[in-house]
């Protein structure tokens, strides 16, 4: 026999009446809460066409996406090396933290005695919290003059070459490479431990060992999660900005390792205090292009989610 | 009728005798990162004289405070160098000079470069320390971002403004403020910059110029050739306020100016 039920008009125990009430307001918050979302994100792409469009007819769209000439105080806005450096530096960070961080979860899910598994899971994800400005103070301190170092010896020889002091998209990448891990491997992770045990019973009941399970079972089965962590790594890496602004050098050279380089974000966090007229409408411009990257590369998340998720049902 | 004659003599406004100041207003300033340490320190003394007066700085660079004043954002715009010709409609009040010191790595033994000798080495004509008399080591060149006026003086003087024929510095890295062009020269070896004066310490080396040493002494007498005036702007289209008029009375007073000095900064008489 229930208890006394409370006739309160907010319990959701209560009657049919009190009951379709709860469940209409409920479905209006929720409705205005999804609302928000959708009208934040549409707001702000109507906010970033709408003031990044003047750039391209004050300045040509040709000129100002493929000039590699960038000098304000000369009226020259052309971002093309800062486009490519925000590109190669992406990539090269994802080449190089993408697979470390697949190994370390991989590592994490299959490999790990339980007491190293207890210190390296919070270590990774103590990781994930730590605040960007601080990588960008640590490789400041620690690899811009190591780097300077590793310069001084490649280009011993070199006549042309204008040396950085360390500041470098090397540096930048290195930075942003440490940054994308604690994401690439908790993604990760957590899809490599979705995998149903009835997979790995079978690889090992087929005769598989440990190792060819992982790699031609369980990644593969993982696919959709991993390919997931890795466009996560890929829009953090294009996005920031704080970590790499005080390793870069913030010089819009072409991206080569030991140059000083500016991205779209460094150029944009760099400029913006003071930026005015036609220079503060390239900004906008530079904020409109990195907009459509990291919109292209959600579009891609979303194909590879439809056809990961295909594959699986399979 | 005695009880309001009793409590009229109470004033709970009691002036202290030092300061008789009645003067009230919020003043905010905005520019130059060179700038700002006397900026702030005349505001200090300026705020204890009058303590009805609040005065807020920000920083930003020269080309800031330019904007800002031209916008009428700010009461006062904060340049450490010259207006360009676009940029009009400000009235100029210079509260102080200023030399801008050249400053190398401690291990570098260059210690005299002439005029000529620093637009090779920004235009990257000379590439090595051994070219000027050093020990051999490739030149990392550090300098500001755009908005600097402290750049913008030394580009000018030295004839890398990329204008007429001058060439253009080829930085390998923009810092945004002395502090940081000082931190980075501090730390990275071969290295050269340029920070205003007063920045200078032993932590970095600062060269002669043309065999002038930078001091407060050479830019007064004007021996010392990178030097550039701190200016105080306002749009002439605004009235400026009583606290503000007041401020710059204030700073251009020998009290004022005496903060100047003593900030290792170069008085206007």
């Amino acid at each position: 026999m229930p208890g006394k039920m409370k006739k309160s008009a907010f319990s959701i125990i209560g009657t049919s009446k009190t009951k379709s009430l709860v469940e209409r307001t409920m479905k209006i918050v929720f409705f205005v809460c999804g609302s928000v979302a959708v009208l934040a994100v549409g707001a702000i792409s109507v906010y970033m066409i709408i003031s990044g469009a003047p750039i391209f007819s004050k300045v040509g769209f040709r000129e100002f996406l493929f000039s590699p000439v960038w000098d304000p105080n000369a009226g020259k806005f052309g971002i093309l090396n800062i486009i490519l450096t925000s590109l190669i530096g992406t990539f090269l960070a994802v080449l190089i933290g993408v697979p470390i961080g697949v190994l370390t979860a991989v590592f994490l899910a299959e490999l790990a005695p339980k007491p190293l598994y207890r210190i390296v899971r919070p270590a990774v994800e103590l990781l994930a919290g730590i605040p960007s400005v601080i990588y960008g103070f640590l490789g400041l301190i620690v690899l811009v003059p190591v780097i300077a170092d590793i310069e001084l010896a490649v280009f011993k020889n070199s006549a042309t070459h204008q040396f950085t002091g360390g500041a470098s998209l090397l540096a930048a990448v290195i930075v942003l490479a440490i940054m994308i891990l604690p994401t690439v491997i908790n993604v990760s992770e957590s899809s490599l431990r979705a995998v149903p045990a009835e997979y790995r019973d079978a690889s090992f009941g087929v005769g598989a060992t440990h190792i060819q399970t992982i790699f031609k079972v369980l990644i593969p089965t993982a696919k959709s999660g991993i390919l997931t962590s890795i466009v996560l790594g890929i829009g953090r890496a294009i996005g920031e900005a704080m970590a790499i602004i005080l390793v870069a050098g913030n010089v819009a050279n072409f991206p080569l390792p030991f140059n000083s380089v500016k991205f779209l974000t460094t150029g944009i966090v760099s400029d913006m205090n003071y930026a005015s007229g036609v220079h503060r409408e390239a900004l906008f411009g530079m904020g409109l292009v990195l907009f459509v990257f990291v919109m292209v590369v959600n579009i891609i998340l979303n194909l590879l989610l439809k056809n990961g998720g295909e594959r699986v049902d399979k | 009728m005695m009880t309001i004659a009793l409590f009229s003599g109470c004033d709970t406004d009691v002036v202290s005798p030092i300061s008789q100041s009645t003067l009230k207003g919020k003043l905010t300033l905005s520019g130059s990162t060179s700038v700002q340490p006397v900026a702030a320190a005349l505001a200090e003394a300026f705020m204890g004289i009058n303590p009805g007066v609040s005065i807020d700085i920000q920083e930003g660079g020269s080309s800031v405070g330019i904007s800002d004043a031209m916008a009428k954002k700010v009461d006062l715009g904060m340049s450490s160098r010259e207006l360009q010709a676009e940029e009009t409609g400000l009235n100029e009040t210079v509260i102080a000079y200023d030399g801008i010191a050249v400053i190398v790595h401690k291990d570098v033994t260059v210690d005299n470069l002439t005029r000529q000798q620093l637009q090779d080495i920004y235009s990257r004509k000379i590439k090595d320390w051994k070219e000027v008399g050093g020990k051999p080591g490739a030149i990392v060149l550090i300098g500001r971002d755009a908005a600097s006026g402290t750049r913008g003086a030394f580009e000018e003087i030295i004839k890398l403004d990329n204008k007429n024929s001058n060439p253009k510095a080829m930085y390998a890295q923009e810092k945004d403020s002395t502090g940081a062009v000082k931190a980075t020269v501090q730390s990275t070896k071969n290295s050269i910059g340029y920070v205003s004066l007063e920045a200078v310490d032993n932590t970095v080396h600062a060269v002669r110029i043309d065999g002038v040493a930078p001091t407060v002494q050479n830019v007064k007498s004007r021996t010392y050739l990178i030097w550039r005036p701190f200016l105080f702007l306002n749009n002439k289209d605004t009235v400026l306020s009583p606290a503000a008029k007041e401020f710059i009375k204030f700073i251009l007073s020998a009290d004022g100016q005496k903060i100047v000095t003593d900030l290792k900064f170069i008085s206007v008489n």
